[in-house]
């Protein structure tokens, strides 16, 4: 069963239609990248997808249903939502933040305890746990949000499966957080998740993900494997810039090189 | 180095602790001390029910007694406002007034002391809420509900419109008080200062079964608002996404503010401070949990009123100062030196 479709999902914001007629399933497990140049309508995509837009026309499905049907503490008990600003002035422990993220549970101090280390693990923030949170830098502050949303849905907690939605997770990151922040993601996905996510690095999008949406203009030009999608062609007219890709001299994924 | 986390739940437990001996020693300091002096043994003696010679017992009973519960209740219900509304605008400097409430209800007052030369004495009090506070009630209520009703569109309320439209209204009801004081006369204008300035002198236990019901009434919704108030700390879309009913929490939190800031301004005028500076206090103490900060600042309230209220009675006696002005003056470099400390800490 998927877990998450969309059909012929079309935005429009004042007329101006922002998403155009696109098509998405996620199943269980599956890493969906959303690539495209600024502007292409893939954070709009994205918010519709997590229902903070509703479509002009086409639907959203989540687990066999529709998602504005979903009461809103039972889907946040299955649909997590990483969204790209995160400004906190509180003075919030690191930990006290991971910790929000069971707010929509009933599991009791011991599980949740033990939910958000390995969360802030999985994200190298353990040993933030009791720094303040306006404290850190951007990078340390964007991977305790994702230790935060990752808390959310860390274990099934009923029939429902999960679902992770990430806008830019790995902007403002280095190099080396980028692959482990990528590889946590898809580590996560491998224990039954499903992600969606936009980002910008289509090298990286292309690593760590199953599927790849291209966006442009608010369409979707292209979408499948990224063996499929990243093509010297295809990335050249997305971003109207030349572009080479060669294969990866290890894992054989493409990767893009800039002319 | 000791973490945050640790050294806060370690301040809970001493805050909490000096908090509840600063509540029973400032309690104890109001009936104690005031214009007349009485030996702690007939306060004692007056607070069980011993009949006491002349009018001791009275001073107690009908004066000391009621005014101090009622600094008390009006202290705790300001603070908890306070946390509520910086709260809802995601800002540790955000004050009851911010949403036009003071202001709105002093231009209610100020009309009632207009016209409440000849209405007033008709009518008389109202169980002992006089004309002047349910004029301050009304006149906070329509300004929360204007500020609300403006911005509140087909996206749900606008935080930022509230506080902007908060703004005009405050405007408004200044230059309306403007007005008003054009008219009036040097009595009235004398009574509208002072007014202005927040007294607790019109205590009786009318007004403290008021506020106690309405504290009650704060305290009880406390467990259920501050985990959701936490989750909006990190923005609205966020607090969605972990289940929250935003939408709902909003109206809700406008509609205890209103009550709670609308019956403390009709009960003992505006008393600035309390509500902005107590809850940021608790917040550098123990943090920004809301599920400590407001039973916490409601006990901080309780006493920086209770602290203020005697000293108002006590500095100039027999004559009184206005509380408004007492609680800035003891607040502030309190408030002054924390700042100046946690920065050089962090």
């Amino acid at each position: 069963m998927t877990l998450l479709n969309g059909d012929k999902l079309t935005l429009c914001i004042d007329d101006r239609p922002l998403v155009r007629a696109v098509s998405l399933a996620v199943r269980p497990g599956e890493v969906l990248a959303i690539i495209g140049p600024n502007g292409a309508g893939k954070t709009t995509l994205l918010r519709a997808l997590s229902g903070d837009l509703t479509p002009t026309e086409g639907q959203v499905t989540f687990n066999g249903r529709a998602l504005a049907d979903w009461p809103a503490r039972e889907r946040a008990l299955a649909l997590a939502v990483l969204t790209q600003a995160n400004s906190l002035t509180f003075g919030f422990t690191v930990a006290e933040v991971v910790s929000l993220g069971r707010t929509p549970h009933s599991t009791g101090a011991v599980v949740d305890h033990r939910v958000c280390r390995a969360a802030m693990k999985a994200l190298d923030v353990l040993h933030l746990a009791e720094r303040a949170y306006p404290s850190l830098s951007g990078g340390e502050q964007q991977r305790v949000q994702l230790a935060r949303v990752m808390a959310q849905i860390w274990r099934p907690d009923g029939e429902a499966d999960r679902l992770l939605l990430l806008d830019e997770p790995v902007t403002s990151l280095d190099l080396g957080h980028q692959r482990q922040l990528m590889q946590a993601v898809r580590d996560f996905a491998d224990s039954g998740v499903g992600v969606v996510m936009v980002v910008h690095d289509i090298s990286l999008a292309a690593a760590y993900s199953d599927h790849l949406l291209a966006l442009k203009d608010g369409a979707g030009v292209a979408y499948g494997r990224p063996e499929q999608v990243v093509t010297e062609a295809q990335i050249s007219d997305l971003f109207d810039s030349p572009v080479r890709v060669i294969a990866h001299p290890d894992t054989g994924k493409p990767v893009v090189l800039a002319n | 180095m000791i973490g945050v986390a640790r050294q806060r739940r370690r301040y809970m437990r001493h805050c909490a602790l000096a908090l509840t001996l600063a509540l029973g020693a400032s309690f104890v300091g109001a009936l104690l001390f005031g214009s007349v002096r009485l030996p702690p043994g007939d306060v004692l003696r007056a607070l069980v029910g011993i009949e006491l010679p002349g009018y001791r017992g009275e001073i107690i009973a009908a004066i000391r007694l009621p005014r101090a519960l009622l600094a008390a209740c009006v202290g705790a219900i300001l603070a908890i406002c306070g946390a509520f509304l910086q709260g809802l605008f995601r800002n540790p400097l955000a004050d009851p007034s911010l949403i036009g409430v003071t202001a709105g209800a002093s231009v209610g007052a100020s009309v009632m002391i207009v016209l409440g030369a000849s209405v007033g004495t008709a009518l008389g009090g109202l169980g002992g809420i006089s004309l002047v506070s349910l004029g301050a009630f009304v006149g906070g209520l329509i300004t929360v509900w204007l500020v609300y009703r403006v911005a509140t569109g087909v996206n749900g309320t606008s935080v930022a419109t509230m506080l902007l439209m908060g703004i005009a209204v405050s405007a408004l009801s200044a230059s309306a008080t403007g007005l008003l004081e054009y008219f009036a006369d040097n009595e009235m204008l004398r009574r509208m200062s002072l007014w202005r300035m927040g007294g607790l002198d019109g205590a009786s236990y009318p007004r403290v079964w008021l506020a106690g019901c309405l504290l009650v009434v704060l305290l009880l919704a406390v467990p259920a608002l501050g985990r959701a108030l936490n989750t909006l700390l990190l923005g609205e879309s966020q607090a969605r996404h972990l289940g929250i009913d935003v939408e709902r929490l909003k109206t809700r939190l406008i509609v205890l503010v209103a009550a709670g800031v609308g019956t403390a301004v009709a009960l003992s005028g505006s008393i600035a401070f309390v509500g902005l500076v107590v809850p940021h206090m608790i917040r550098l103490w123990v943090g920004p949990d809301h599920r400590r900060l407001l039973p916490l600042s409601a006990l901080g309230g309780a006493v920086l009123l209770l602290l203020a209220d005697t000293f108002a009675r006590t500095a100039l006696a027999p004559a009184e100062l206005p509380v408004g002005l007492v609680t800035a003056l003891l607040g502030a470099p309190f408030f002054i030196h924390l700042l100046r400390r946690r920065r050089d800490v962090s």
